[in-house]
């Protein structure tokens, strides 16, 4: 070692360090990519759809075109000198385009999984924050109950919840939300704990801030990141059991564009080698899960330091 | 003149899980405070200073006691009252990057007092902001600064603008510098004092510091185990020590001139547990002179000058000096630290 100086690292603006780090670990970026592709997805998936992902083409399982025309139908669809768009997935038996159906299925799926998140978190976080602050008999109970709800087999429940009151979207999300609700109490409810000892609680306290003041403003805010990086992980897990309750008949309602309906509808073709009618929607909610999954494994990963 | 605050025997008992028990924090503390005075609070560390502190403040309940604030009993006050009468008592906190929400910036921590005890609208607000921050010697750059892009220095200073926001007339500074840096101690200890003559305050300065509350107090006030051995003027109490605890106290520190020779009492023997305290003194475990009798009741304050008393029984013959002896050795030196 010599006696120079050694030259420190210039200190990164905030704006930049969000990303300097995803480009040191590609594994977040391309969760990133695939989440945000598929929440573009859920809103603008249906409008730039080929075909329409409910009406029958009138081509009835067409499998998708070969691999070595691929590029020259490429060029031919970019030229405008199609008659009618490639069907690039294939239709299925009842004549849908299956690309189409594959674009506009995270209207459902994703937007499930979202709100049925988001609703979880609100409620989750608030009990959460309820148990963990105050710490008497009635968080006790909150926390009891929880327990309970997760000792439940969740996925015959959510069947029965779901069939019984109407398979509609609204009460998918509403019974993933009450499902997924006791994971987000007891991230916040523990984290809430360990903030509420600290200096900054009492000195709330000390100004003359009522106690629920107290809780939502000077202890909910630090005690938010463990469920909030929870939230990614539990989107890709709604948008999983989405598509299983569909696959066996328990969720939406056929022709509506999702990916559990669509390999459900599919698999009975493929003894008959007609692979593409679940193959694309099954490559379609692997990537997603996957992409979420990934997002939410490496922010814990990072915020447990 | 009606003390500011009055504490009249306050107890503090905290109970010990379901097994039963209590940890005795505090033990029967009678003080006063005049206006306009510091009273410091020295003992080390358990001594139940803090948790007494608290109790004045009512950010904790105290098991038995009076609490009375310029004349007016508030031990027994609460919801809406309690929280307006907030605005009268506060706080400073031992660590200021603790004691400040860490998700808020400057601005918002001390306009949250503002608008909570005042109706001043968004513009009286901020100019009453920039107003405090000046009053703490900080500037308007400070505004959008969060807690964790401040200094220990600044952020003292930023919870004190915030104790001051209310203009309070008094403030329990628990501790206030001994999470500071050593070259920032003195320029919060300065700022605590002009901001006294300047707003008229009184404050508990808590803290186990000896040389800092012999600086800055009128009025000491020393605890053992929840407490109080010896009360009176700082000076008397620092230059006559009259309980044997204040004397090895005193004789623990080190002057800062280096020719003097510390001259140490060593003290051996255990501190007994605040969850099984003795019946006598709870200094005679630890006591060089101890008797018999001192073991068998607690011993009741004796006045040994004019608002200076001590609870020793052996003042009354005035056997109460401790013979003092130079550190043999660093284990010896070792020990005495320790008790500090």
């Amino acid at each position: 070692m010599t006696g120079q100086a050694v030259p420190i690292a210039p200190p990164t603006p905030g704006r930049w360090r969000a990303a300097a780090r995803a480009r040191r670990s590609p594994l977040l970026l391309l969760g990133g990519a695939i989440v945000s592709v598929s929440l573009v997805l859920a809103v603008v998936g249906p409008a730039i759809a080929p075909y329409d992902p409910i009406e029958p083409t009138g081509d009835v399982l067409v499998p998708p075109p070969a691999l070595g025309d691929i590029p020259s139908l490429i060029a031919q669809t970019i030229g405008g000198s199609l008659e009618r768009p490639v069907h690039w997935f294939g239709t299925d038996q009842t004549g849908l385009d299956i690309f189409s159906r594959v674009l506009a299925a995270p209207q459902v799926d994703v937007l499930i999984g979202v709100a049925a998140t988001a609703l979880a978190l609100l409620l989750g976080t608030t009990l959460g924050l309820l148990a963990g602050y105050f710490r008497g008999r009635s968080a006790g109970f909150i926390a009891r109950a929880s327990d309970v709800f997760q000792s439940i087999p969740i996925f015959v429940l959510a069947m029965i919840v779901v069939v019984f009151t109407g398979r509609s979207t609204m009460a998918i999300i509403v019974t993933l939300a009450i499902l997924y609700t006791p994971i987000y109490l007891r991230l916040t409810a523990s984290e809430v704990a360990a903030q509420a000892a600290r200096r900054h609680v009492e000195a709330s306290r000390a100004i003359g801030n009522r106690e629920l003041v107290t809780a939502f403003r000077h202890v909910l805010p630090n005690a938010l990141t463990p469920a909030l990086v929870q939230a990614s992980v539990t989107i890709g897990w709604a948008i999983l059991f989405t598509a299983g309750l569909t696959f066996l008949g328990a969720g939406v309602r056929p022709p509506t564009a999702e990916w559990g309906g669509m390999i459900a509808s599919g698999a009975n073709l493929l003894i008959l080698g007609q692979w593409w009618p679940s193959l694309f929607p099954g490559i379609a909610i692997s990537i997603t899960v996957f992409g979420f999954a990934v997002v939410g494994d490496r922010l814990e990963a990072r915020f447990r330091g | 003149m009606t003390p500011v605050l009055e504490l009249d025997g306050l107890v503090k008992e905290f109970p010990m899980g379901r097994r039963g028990g209590v940890v005795h924090a505090v033990n029967g503390v009678s003080l006063a405070i005049a206006p306009g005075e510091t009273l410091g609070v020295v003992g080390e560390s358990g001594s139940g200073k803090s948790t007494l502190g608290r109790m004045a403040l009512r950010l904790l309940e105290p098991t038995q006691g009076r609490i009375r604030f310029e004349g007016q009993d508030i031990t027994r006050l609460g919801g809406g009252a309690l929280r307006a009468w907030r605005a009268r008592a506060q706080v400073v906190f031992q660590d200021p990057r603790d004691a400040l929400s860490p998700r808020m910036d400057v601005r918002t921590l001390i306009e949250e007092p503002l608008r909570l005890h005042t109706d001043l609208d968004a513009t009286a607000r901020l100019e009453r902001v920039v107003q405090l921050l000046r009053s703490v010697r900080l500037d308007e750059g400070y505004l959008t600064r969060s807690p964790r892009r401040l200094s220990g220095g600044e952020a003292q200073r930023v919870a004190i603008a915030r104790a001051l926001a209310t203009d309070p007339t008094f403030l329990v500074l628990d501790e206030p510098t001994s999470s500071l840096d050593l070259h920032v101690r003195r320029s919060i200890l300065t700022l605590l004092d002009t901001l006294q003559q300047e707003r008229g305050l009184t404050y508990l300065l808590i803290s186990h510091d000896l040389h800092m509350v012999a600086a800055h107090a009128d009025q000491v006030a020393v605890m053992y185990l929840g407490r109080i051995v010896e009360t009176g003027p700082a000076r008397e109490v620092f230059e006559h020590p009259e309980h044997p605890y204040t004397q090895a106290l005193l004789s623990a520190t080190l002057s800062a001139d280096p020719t003097v020779r510390p001259s140490r009492i060593l003290l051996q023997g255990e501190i007994p547990s605040p969850i099984d305290l003795p019946p006598g003194c709870l200094f005679a475990s630890r006591c060089p002179i101890a008797l018999d009798a001192c073991r068998t009741a607690p011993p009741e304050d004796r006045s040994v000058g004019p608002g200076h008393s001590a609870a020793c029984i052996r003042i009354d013959d005035r056997t109460n000096r401790l013979r003092t002896a130079r550190p043999a050795a660093p284990r010896a030196a070792a020990l005495m630290e320790a008790s500090i």
